[in-house]
């Protein structure tokens, strides 16, 4: 270590507690090069030397060995990545770690996951650096459970750990995961409004609905795009109102994207079974894009209409395939067939109608095939 | 001077002046505007932007003279141009998107950044040129299927092979698998190639450059220090943004081989990773050898080309089927059934609103298969998948992989 009195160096405190804490600061602070050299145990370092490998008997002796080392080893190795992202010391740690998680996390091994996932969750409130408890949270993306969700939530808090907690939380998924972000909710600033909101819209928690509806009028555009997709994948007809006057804008992308947020409404409306809501979404989306520009848009209305009523949608799939614009016609007749697919046991009458005036519409030879398979004829 | 001479004589400058106004009537209209031989139509023309104006930029849009790029997006404003060619310029591509007279995208991002504006672009009623590999996750694919079906816009991938001679020697292959006219393929093989370059293990954080807007190129990806060797085209091999070489060069040679064997509309129910190092590591994609994917009809599709050699490890006893493998009463079927559908090209479609020969859904079946070979070599386990729940069975890890939460605020 370079004297206090090299110009070039940085200060060094003296060896009190206090000054062993400073020095800690210190060396935190230095890049990865500069990191000084960590100790590894000589165990450890004979099980690294032999990762990675081709040999399957190796692996298993490798990966049983830092198993059978339980939470010191787990500990030891998140200490051995270190602080710093690119920290060429971590390497080898890094593969043994990220290697032991996906080794207990095979299916089966149901007590070394608990192991690892338990140890990595209790470093989560240890003294690392945010870059290492990153790391940790990526991990616990890939083998966490509901039971390390209290660990994870309070870095829900931090600007720098809220994005790598939420993912895990997201894959962890289930009751305490969408608890947890919805009790963060409340108290999110800045960007970590949109992360949670958009997760919780990811999970469908509909108890969140009432605090989402709130943000639609943000003046952070992110957390209100956001809020339009959350209110829309978690099926909230509550919403319905909200987001078609959202998607009634002069603001181009915000129209594009409150629009799309009415379809998928309708979609989850009709998964719920509430089809008379989304009957009333994907009806009204119909009528209001008649100019030319919003053909797409009829075009997901229509699918999303025949999705939700089946036979009911008959006469408006017949009547798009008359359609004099090619772009509205096409897209008309694969949605024709597969509504006809879909209803021909219960109505091969309307079925047939359908499938007929899809050979009329349409030059597009995969769907014709298709249409004529199901009509039961060779094709032509 | 004569009377007479004076009264014929028209001053230069009446002339000059006289001769303007006639010009002014006539316009000289360029050939193109008008669609003369070799030039086309303004109606007939596809107006596009640019998303991602890298390395490949819009090289694949250029095969169709139709098209005519209008507009550039690109985060790193060095990549952006100057202002001498009359194009627009953005850094944002959903202001391009917001442009009534563009009426395609051609996306050139890294794949961590493809599904997020083929489906944005699809909710924008343009249609869409696409870089392979199609996208970095499963539920991606299933995404921009779903969204380009959904708006009725028209989706090419970025690469051609399905197009070429080889499949047109291979229709009666394809034909046969798509009707299931040979009920047991478990005895076929079908090989397919790839590359595998492999990523820096301990790349240290760097100052980011003045004119990259970092934030908005990691975009969904996990943030994680900057560092040169993670971007522009490096971002290859890093599994926060693409799946190696596997997926990279993997596309070109397995996508023509899909429609060969007709799973342009399915996923493998099995596969299995062959010899490879192990542990891979968390942030840079390592060597493979090969891996096997299976089919429900048993077909199985090696895929190799990893820095790793190793034999595939099963006998193979035969490559491809013809009308001589059926018996009569198939080849009777054969005959009554319709033959494949010639592919469609971009601009054909785009005119006459048929899918294109490189569709969202083959692209999406490829990339998933794809996917799956790096979830196998990564966790190194023979995975099970269901191919219409698209979800992979019995391996909840592994199943992590297929939808993987993005940064916000970027969501599928």
């Amino acid at each position: 270590m370079k004297s206090s009195r090299d110009p070039g160096s940085r200060a060094v405190p003296a060896a009190t507690t206090a000054g062993v804490a400073a020095m800690s600061a210190v060396v935190e602070q230095l890049p990865a090069a500069e990191q000084p050299k960590r100790e590894i145990p000589k165990q450890l370092a004979e099980l690294f030397e032999k990762i990675p490998t081709q040999d399957e008997a190796t692996i298993k002796e490798v990966f049983t060995k830092l198993v059978q080392g339980g939470p010191a080893t787990v500990e030891r190795l998140v200490a051995l990545v270190g602080d710093e992202f690119g920290d060429p010391q971590g390497v080898k740690p890094k593969y043994a770690l990220h290697g032991l998680v996906h080794y207990a996390s095979r299916p089966g091994a149901d007590a070394e996951r608990k192991m690892i996932a338990e140890t990595l969750a209790k470093e989560l409130s240890a003294k690392h650096s945010d870059e290492l408890k990153a790391f940790i949270c990526r991990q616990l993306q890939l083998c966490g459970r509901p039971q390390e969700v209290p660990a994870l939530a309070p870095l829900l808090a931090s600007d720098r750990l809220c994005e790598p907690a939420t993912q895990a939380l997201l894959a962890i998924g289930g009751q305490q995961a969408t608890a947890a972000l919805r009790a963060a909710l409340l108290k999110a600033k800045g960007k970590r409004v949109a992360t949670i909101i958009k997760a919780l819209g990811r999970l469908q928690d509909k108890d969140s609905a009432d605090a989402i509806r709130k943000a639609v009028d943000d003046p952070d555009r992110n957390v209100r795009l956001v809020a339009w997709y959350a209110l829309g994948n978690m099926g909230d007809a509550h919403s319905m109102g909200l987001l078609l006057t959202a998607a009634d804008t002069d603001a181009p992308f915000e129209r594009i994207q409150a629009t799309d947020a009415c379809l998928l409404l309708g979609r989850r409306l009709a998964e719920a079974g509430k089809t008379q809501d989304a009957e009333k979404i994907f009806r009204q989306l119909l009528d209001e894009r008649k100019a030319p520009e919003d053909v797409y848009d009829r075009c997901a209305a229509l699918e999303g209409l025949a999705a939700a009523i089946g036979g009911k949608a008959v006469d408006d799939v017949m009547a798009a395939m008359g359609s004099d614009d090619v772009k509205y016609r096409v897209p008309a007749a694969r949605t024709a067939v597969d509504l006809a697919r879909s209803i021909r046991t219960d109505d091969p009458r309307q079925a047939e109608k359908l499938l007929k005036k899809v050979l009329e519409a349409t030059k597009e030879e995969t769907v014709r095939q298709q249409a004529q398979l199901l009509l039961g004829k060779p094709p032509t | 001077m004569s009377a007479d001479t004076r009264s014929n004589r028209i001053s230069r400058r009446r002339f000059l002046g006289t001769s303007a106004a006639a010009a002014a009537a006539v316009t000289i209209v360029p050939r193109r505007v008008l669609g003369g031989p070799g030039e086309t139509a303004p109606s007939d023309t596809i107006t596009y932007g640019v998303i991602g104006n890298g390395g490949r930029k819009d090289s694949g849009m250029r095969r169709w003279k139709c098209c005519e790029r209008i507009a550039v997006c690109d985060v790193d404003t060095k990549r952006i141009g100057g202002d001498r060619d009359g194009k627009s310029r953005f850094t944002d591509f959903r202001k391009m998107l917001e442009r009534k007279d563009i009426d395609a995208v051609a996306i050139g991002t890294p794949p961590h950044w493809h599904a997020i504006p083929c489906i944005m672009a699809a909710e924008a009623g343009k249609d869409i040129f696409c870089e392979k590999p199609m996208t970095k996750f499963i539920a991606e694919g299933r995404a921009v299927a779903d969204a380009v079906k959904r708006y009725g816009v028209v989706f090419q991938i970025g690469t051609f092979g399905r197009f070429g001679k080889q499949n047109e020697a291979n229709r009666e292959n394809h034909k046969i698998i798509q009707y299931g006219l040979i009920k047991d393929l478990s005895d076929m093989v079908v090989t397919a190639s790839g590359k595998n370059r492999i990523g820096q293990t301990a790349l240290p954080k760097q100052e980011v450059p003045e004119e990259l807007d970092y934030d908005f190129w990691l975009g969904p990806a996990p943030y994680k220090p900057y560092n040169k060797d993670r971007v522009h085209y490096k971002n290859r091999f890093y599994w926060d943004y693409e799946g190696g070489d596997l997926t990279n060069f993997g596309f070109h040679s397995l996508d023509p081989v899909q429609w060969v064997i007709a799973k342009d509309d399915t996923s493998p129910v099995k596969v299995r990773p062959g010899p490879a190092p192990w542990p891979q590591h968390p942030d840079a994609v390592c060597p493979f050898s090969w891996t096997e994917s299976t089919y429900a009809d048993g077909l199985r599709l090696v895929l190799g080309g990893g820095s790793i050699k190793a034999a595939y490890d099963r006998p193979k006893k035969r490559s491809s089927v013809s009308v001589k493998d059926l018996d009569e009463a198939a080849r009777k079927r054969y005959d009554e059934l319709p033959d494949p559908p010639k592919l469609v090209e971009f601009d054909v479609a785009v005119k006459t609103r048929q899918q294109a020969g490189g569709n969202a859904e083959s692209s999406h079946r490829c990339s998933a298969l794809m996917n799956l070979a790096n979830i196998a070599i990564r966790l190194n386990r023979t995975l099970e998948y269901d191919p219409v729940k698209e979800e992979i069975v019995g391996d909840e890890e592994a199943n992590r992989f297929v939808n993987i939460p993005m940064r916000a605020p970027w969501h599928l």
